[in-house]
């Protein structure tokens, strides 16, 4: 199964349901994907960076070398453009998607 | 073990052997009791939330003596985005409770007595730092909840506390042995004492030298031999007893505060960290206060995000959530909010470092922070009364509600909207009056006045740190005032 990270900012003042949107990204993936919270031994492959707000306080070097790919959600934003709400999951899923099949693209 | 879970937590609190006096009797188990638990739910979430990885960003942080992750309310700023952290964790807890989480005084109290004990050795060469980072690394690895406390009864305010009537109106030292000291005094309105491991005690204000006795710094066990406490009352506290989840508007978490008593507690050495060096205790107050008043700038706001959502829900349910003039007092509650949180987040981020590399607030912005607290919540709490109307404070009681007869009469004339339960309208209305006038008001409106000191002592502070002269010279150099 290939592992994809989840990093959470502290959450003090969400615009997003963060916890609804990686549940719901859950459900988009194939069963051959899982998400992974915490620390990794090593880095991952892939992560997404989930930050309540624009202005994704988690975004920081030491966090971004848990991952060698990440996806930026920063409120309704997706990798700094701003996505509809309700597009946010399916978005989020496209970006991975597009990272794992041709390992290009990560995210400023 | 450097994280507690909450169960742990809330076990550890088990073992303690308090002595606690509530309305006229001891209460065998605080954990337990219905007017104390809430509040110790409120300390319980501090741990909850840093087990959880949506939230241990802000919760936890990285100890800069063992390298382990610890909670956050267990470590020591070590650079300005440790205070962001800190306030933008205490928004999230005040969110999450609505209500005083009680576990910031002990975190201001070890960040400013840790920048204080390592000026006052190098300077007096004392080895009181030394002693404060053992207590320090214990307080980590077994994340304790401790209660900073600082606040005396202070009796006659015009006189000296040696001058007092009673010598006992401030805490002091009544003997000194070999192998420590023994402590007379009480501290008075100490925020979440029945719900710690550990006290942490302060002197209250800046002692002279003949008041070298009250210039004292020690921890305690929470249960120490000689220590106690008398619960202090809250308005509406009763309704806890009373069994139901509506009137008591939020059934789940509080906040305390409580009298806490030294009867000749004896103090080892090693856990003193001033005892006589007066010329310190102004700066450790400063320092506490400065500290104190930045979370303010965090946590009242967290509490101000539960109000204002409850006063929009209340115009829902009443059919006003349209009119204008409401719409206008929400608009002006979140602009007087996110000012309190402005001031938190700009004196974290204009922070500097001491001598001993703790990270202290910018004073200025932080007193600036804590005059705001002063006023904007009881604002904050007009328009929400404004809004929810008078049916706040006049509604039937959740008995009569739940009345087989009378509470069908109730339903019918309590309805606001028609597609909105009548009973979702008592909670929310309920929620209201438990912030602004209930338990709650103590943390939201009395505290934000009183707590980290009155707003007198804000403004002198910024007195002294308003940096008048150079705003002078500014005005003589515009207008040509050569001298």
């Amino acid at each position: 199964m290939k592992q994809i990270g989840v990093k959470y900012c502290g959450g003090c003042n969400p615009e997003i349901h963060r916890r609804e949107l990686v549940d719901d990204l859950a459900l988009l993936f194939s069963e051959d994907w899982g998400l992974e919270t915490g620390d990794p031994s090593e880095p991952w492959d892939i992560a997404i960076l989930v930050c309540g707000c624009p202005v994704a306080c988690l975004d920081r070097p030491e966090t971004r070398a848990l991952a060698r790919k990440w996806v930026l959600v920063s409120g309704s934003m997706v990798d700094l453009h701003p996505v509809p709400m309700e597009r946010l999951a399916m978005v989020v899923a496209e970006k991975l998607q597009e990272l794992v099949s041709c390992g290009k693209g990560e995210s400023s | 073990m450097a994280l507690k879970t909450a169960e742990q937590y809330e076990e550890s609190l088990r073992k303690l052997n308090l002595k606690v006096y509530l309305l006229g009797e001891v209460v065998s188990s605080p954990v337990d009791h219905p007017i104390i638990r809430p509040s110790m739910n409120s300390v319980k979430m501090t741990y909850a939330l840093a087990q959880d990885p949506q939230h241990e960003d802000l919760m936890t942080a990285t100890s800069h003596l063992s390298g382990q992750k610890v909670n956050r309310f267990c470590h020591l700023h070590q650079g300005t985005e440790d205070l962001v952290k800190k306030v933008k964790m205490q928004r999230l807890l005040g969110q999450k409770t609505g209500a005083c989480f009680q576990r910031c005084v002990g975190m201001d109290a070890i960040n400013a007595l840790d920048s204080v004990a390592f000026e006052m050795d190098e300077k007096v060469g004392t080895e009181y730092h030394k002693r404060f980072v053992k207590f320090l690394r214990m307080m980590q690895e077994e994340d304790l909840t401790v209660d900073g406390a600082m606040t005396d009864p202070k009796g006659d305010r015009s006189l000296a506390p040696n001058k007092q009537a009673d010598p006992d109106m401030y805490v002091r030292v009544v003997e000194k042995k070999a192998d420590g000291i023994v402590v007379r005094g009480a501290k008075a309105h100490q925020t979440g004492a029945i719900n710690s491991h550990w006290i942490l005690v302060m002197p209250t204000i800046a002692m002279q030298k003949d008041d070298a006795d009250y210039a004292v710094c020690f921890a305690a066990p929470a249960d120490a031999e000689g220590i106690y406490y008398i619960y202090g009352r809250q308005s509406c506290d009763t309704r806890k007893l009373e069994g139901g989840d509506i009137d008591v508007g939020n059934k789940q978490f509080g906040g305390h505060e409580a009298l806490m008593v030294f009867e000749d507690v004896f103090i080892p050495w090693e856990n003193v960290f001033m005892c006589g060096e007066y010329e310190y205790s102004g700066l450790l107050v400063e320092r506490f206060a400065g500290y104190h008043r930045q979370s303010y700038g965090g946590c009242k706001v967290g509490v101000g995000d539960v109000l204002i959502g409850a006063a929009a829900l209340a115009a829902d349910y009443n059919g006003a959530a349209k009119a204008s003039h409401i719409k206008d007092k929400l608009i002006e509650m979140v602009h007087l909010n996110e000012t309190l949180y402005a001031c938190g987040i700009a004196c974290s981020s204009e922070g500097r470092r001491t001598p001993s590399g703790t990270y202290l607030i910018n004073l200025l912005l932080a007193n600036v922070c804590k005059q705001n607290v002063t006023r904007l919540p009881y604002e904050i709490a007009r328009l929400a009364e404004d809004i929810a109307g008078g049916l706040m404070v006049t509604m039937a009681s959740e008995q009569d509600f739940k009345h087989p007869e009378i509470g069908k009469v109730i339903e019918k004339y309590f309805q606001g909207v028609a597609s909105v339960p009548t009973e979702h309208r008592m909670r929310i209305l309920r929620l209201i009056e438990n912030i602004t006038l209930g338990t709650a008001a103590v943390g939201y409106r009395t505290e934000s006045m009183h707590g980290a000191g009155s707003p007198q002592a804000q403004r002198i502070m910024i007195s002294r740190q308003g940096n008048l002269e150079q705003k002078k010279g500014l005005a003589k150099q515009l207008a040509g005032i050569k001298e």
